[in-house]
């Protein structure tokens, strides 16, 4: 990004974009890979543009109000591509009710492919997680599939590190659980 | 079971097999500047750079003068757009383009067509297309171009059908930066040096609509029907006045459409894509009483590992089926499968 040095940190390119909103590319530019691929692993990669998209927007629109002390903005980007993704599928869950399992959009469809695409490798273990209350498995998801710390999801989920720590107890035990059960059905 | 074995479990369930394009990140970063009202910053060299040399690939020189019509964007909007969906039609040299549509054809003079098409083709050479065509009330086709010929797969007998070589042309300056191709018998073609370039590296191959009558088409295009998707939007964003229209809807979901000249002489085609995105929607051809609808439901780029290489090709697909390679072979398979000679 010109202008901005790679030494700056987030919370500066942040600080930045409030007077110069190109500045925010600067942001994008960093995690939008990131964040793809986040979106990419849980609902495809054709859902992961929209995500990404709707990702950055929602950030650019709060930017103002980013807690300068977080240097980087990774959990807060990650806490807001999860509650995209948690959104959609809610969206897209009550919008196939409504049109009773008629036409299926693209997204779903991306979706429905993404959800094959893990059942198919993992039946079990996909519905384990889908048995899992969504903050539980949400927490559990960014455990598993970003570098986030402890701390750094509780930040992104905007909850105690305590909280996390439980979730993510509660998550593991359900998930050891039903996937015990699992492999026990499967020895029978 | 331990947590680090729980988490295997579940990184099995989502693996980290898909990296974004370079232009797919460019086109989303344009409509997130676009999206916040920012200017464009200044190119930084290197990363566009090569953005610049992926898209000129795939669609040549994209000159737009768009005067702005009253409900249309302004010329530079239309040439960011055009931009972002060129970048969205590109695919980098080595990946390979995984497409699933379903089609509708429809004639002034006879009832409708519908097909599902599901095709994977090579970007780079060694060029390739593999594709699997379904229409109503006839069996499910499985078809392949490699290396330039025609393959078709019989699941019944597990054997894959290659179309023997067509004889060699003869190449002759024709003046003006065309050459008359001589590709057996009689019959002539005089075309363009780019289209020259495109058949001697794979990229098109030679057709006989009748024996009289070859001409030069794209490879894909023997592998997609009823329409070759991207030859089609890539002609569409190369034709002089391309136009672009914000707020329409394709197949019940926000769009915008480019319209313009079409591929072949005299058709019109218009193209759908995603709003912020830049994804493609979708397709519709105008040729003289002839409609083509084409509805995509999966369009993605996969990386150009081994494993997807072989989605391109009938023997990566079927890596047991026997190969035939006799004409009388192919032809008798042509027969079963498809009705015709």
């Amino acid at each position: 990004m010109r202008g901005l040095s790679s030494q700056q940190s987030d919370a500066s390119v942040i600080r930045a974009s409030v007077a110069r909103p190109q500045a925010f590319a600067g942001l994008f530019d960093r995690h939008a890979r990131e964040i793809w691929r986040y979106a990419c692993r849980r609902a495809g990669a054709a859902a992961a543009d929209e995500i990404v998209s709707e990702t950055f927007l929602r950030a650019f629109a709060r930017r103002a109000g980013y807690d300068a002390a977080h240097a980087d903005a990774r959990p807060w980007l990650y806490g807001i591509a999860t509650n995209v993704l948690r959104e959609q599928a809610r969206d897209h869950a009550r919008q196939h009710r409504e049109i009773g399992g008629g036409e299926v959009g693209d997204d779903e469809l991306d979706r429905v492919e993404a959800r094959a695409d893990a059942a198919a490798r993992a039946p079990a273990t996909v519905a384990a997680l889908a048995r899992l209350v969504p903050a539980d498995r949400d927490t559990l998801l960014l455990h598993a599939l970003t570098d986030l710390s402890y701390e750094e999801i509780a930040a992104a989920t905007d909850v105690p590190v305590g909280t996390v720590r439980s979730r993510l107890n509660r998550a593991r035990r359900l998930l050891r659980e039903a996937l015990g059960a699992e492999n026990e059905g499967s020895t029978r | 079971m331990t947590a680090d074995l729980e988490l295997g479990r579940v990184r099995e369930a989502y693996p980290d097999t898909e990296e974004p394009s370079a232009e797919r990140l460019a086109a989303l970063r344009a409509t997130l500047l676009r999206e916040i009202g920012a200017p464009a910053p200044r190119r930084r060299r290197r990363p566009l750079v090569a953005l610049a040399v992926a898209v000129a690939a795939a669609v040549g020189a994209i000159a737009v003068v768009a005067p702005r019509s009253p409900q249309g964007p302004t010329a530079a909007e239309t040439r960011t757009i055009l931009r972002g969906v060129a970048a969205g039609v590109a695919v980098p040299p080595g990946a390979v383009l995984h497409v699933a549509y379903s089609s509708t054809q429809t004639f002034s003079t006879g009832p409708a067509t519908r097909s599902r098409v599901e095709f994977w083709q090579a970007a780079a050479p060694p060029y390739g297309a593999r594709s699997i065509s379904s229409i109503p009330g006839r069996p499910i086709t499985e078809t392949a171009v490699t290396d330039g010929r025609l393959q078709l797969y019989d699941p019944r007998r597990d054997t894959i059908y290659t179309r023997p070589s067509p004889p060699p042309y003869t190449v002759r300056p024709a003046g003006a930066g065309h050459y008359r191709l001589s590709p057996g018998g009689a019959a002539t073609i005089t075309i363009s040096a780019a289209e020259l370039r495109a058949l001697r590296d794979g990229r098109d191959t030679i057709v006989w609509t009748d024996p009289q009558h070859p001409s030069v088409v794209p490879f894909s295009s023997l592998v997609q029907q009823p329409l070759d998707i991207r030859a089609t939007a890539l002609a569409l964003l190369r034709s002089p006045h391309p136009q672009v229209r914000r707020g329409v809807r394709f197949a019940g979901r926000p769009a915008l459409e480019i319209s313009g000249a079409g591929r072949i002489p005299g058709s019109r085609d218009s193209y759908y894509v995603a709003p912020r995105t830049y994804r493609p929607l979708g397709v519709v051809h105008h040729f003289t009483g002839e409609t083509v609808t084409v509805r995509f439901t999966v369009y993605r780029r996969l990386p150009g590992t081994a494993a997807n290489r072989r989605l391109v090709t009938l023997p990566g697909a079927h890596p047991r089926a026997r190969i035939d390679t006799t004409a009388a072979g192919y032809s008798a398979a042509a027969k079963r499968l498809f009705g015709g000679p």
